[in-house]
């Protein structure tokens, strides 16, 4: 069984400071994992340690810098990770849905796909719901994790160690979608920070 | 494609500033309707429909409102007095998904925006449909413009754990996908008088 968790990085907002002048978020500091993240590869986790033959793999959309956040993951003891490297609005779920139901389908669609729920961070968890559209995922072969949902556990030094030699594959974004494909329908229009 | 009406539903009719026009006859307004166990419309429901009234006042075109499920039939009639248009029952018939069937409907009326409850399950049956039909979802929306020169909706929530108000709009499909965020709702009013007819859907 083909299992994939859809994981996703966040800006360190302890470390970033709105820019009012160019109306963006200046981002310091690495992306972090957030906690949904963690739940849902506890989540896969568990379906690995009640099932046998199970294969697992994080799959996360972003820049190279994120591969940290996949290390982590497969610290959590994934088998393998998929970094899809591309330059896409934090905000734009139409477009990131997009780019991974083709990665998946690249690669091979799951059988189960494993995301989380709202992070509080952008759409609202959308994106893996629309993947799971997208690839024809039905209920059952598809699981949304709220976060809390479980108590993820923490990584051991072994196994963040073994992290650093699991396979680690790169998609390229244009690669994936080209020309009129890689493109939205939706724009922001306007931003306000409340801090 | 020009001659293809649902081309842009496709994606495949997505051009530089699209307006009204290149969206073909794409108007009126859905709301996903809800009720609790025992059939009564739920606050988030009558929140919508308030909602929804509020816009079609500058819209100028219509609401339905929709129900899904075994007993949706017997449920609609609770919405009657609401103001609505229309309440379309979907029957469960084909044993097809409620994605599938709300995304043959909208290929077939083509409404300019959809409207779903802040729910579990609306914030889920709204990203698949979005998803099914390639068009832009907006969660959680607590405020609505609306530019009546290309009819979309500039649609208001927060990101980043509620530090950043972001307005989003959906230029380049329909329709307009959105939750509205508990709150958001405009009051309703009910009328005695007038009753909404029911119209059993067989998709």
């Amino acid at each position: 069984m083909n299992v994939v968790a859809l994981i996703k990085a966040v800006p360190d907002l302890t470390q970033s400071r709105y820019s009012r002048s160019e109306m963006k978020l200046q981002e310091k500091g690495p992306r972090l994992m957030p906690p949904v993240s963690e739940n849902v590869l506890e989540a896969v986790r568990q379906i690995k340690e009640s099932n046998q033959n199970v294969s697992t793999r994080a799959l996360l959309l972003g820049n190279q810098a994120e591969e940290i956040v996949l290390r982590k993951a497969l610290a959590f003891g994934l088998d393998q990770a998929c970094l899809i490297l591309g330059d896409v609005d934090i905000y734009d779920p139409y477009l990131k849905s997009r780019l991974i139901a083709k990665a998946l389908e690249k690669l091979g669609v799951p059988d189960v796909l494993v995301v989380g729920g709202d992070s509080g961070s952008g759409s609202g968890g959308q994106v893996g719901i629309r993947v799971a559209e997208l690839l024809s995922l039905e209920d059952d072969k598809f699981h949304l994790i709220e976060q809390g949902a479980n108590q993820p556990r923490i990584p051991n030094i072994m196994a963040i160690m073994k992290a650093g030699s699991k396979e680690l594959i790169t998609l390229k974004a244009e690669e994936l979608l080209t020309g009129e494909e890689f493109k939205s329908v939706q724009t922001i229009s306007r931003e306000e920070w409340l801090g | 494609m020009e001659d293809d009406p649902f081309a842009f539903m496709r994606g495949e009719v997505v051009p530089e500033n699209a307006a009204r026009s290149e969206f073909g006859s794409a108007s009126g307004i859905v709301i996903t309707l809800e009720t609790d166990e025992q059939g009564k419309p739920t606050k988030a429901s009558e929140e919508l429909i308030g909602k929804a009234l509020e816009l079609n006042g500058e819209l100028g075109s219509r609401v339905s409102g929709c129900l899904t499920g075994a007993k949706a039939l017997d449920y609609a009639k609770s919405f009657v007095h609401y103001g609505l248009d229309k309440i379309l029952v979907v029957k469960d018939s084909d044993g097809s998904s409620i994605t599938e069937q709300f995304a043959k409907w909208a290929e077939k009326n083509q409404p300019e925006l959809w409207m779903f409850p802040e729910s579990r399950l609306g914030r889920r049956t709204a990203a698949r449909v979005a998803a099914r039909l390639r068009t832009g979802f907006v969660n959680s929306v607590q405020a609505v413009n609306i530019d009546l020169g290309s009819r979309s909706m500039e649609m208001t929530h927060l990101e980043l754990q509620g530090k950043l108000r972001r307005t989003i709009v959906v230029r380049e499909a329909r329709p307009q996908i959105m939750t509205l965020a508990a709150g958001a709702g405009s009051p309703v009013r009910l009328s005695e008088t007038e009753r909404s007819p029911i119209e059993v859907l067989e998709l």
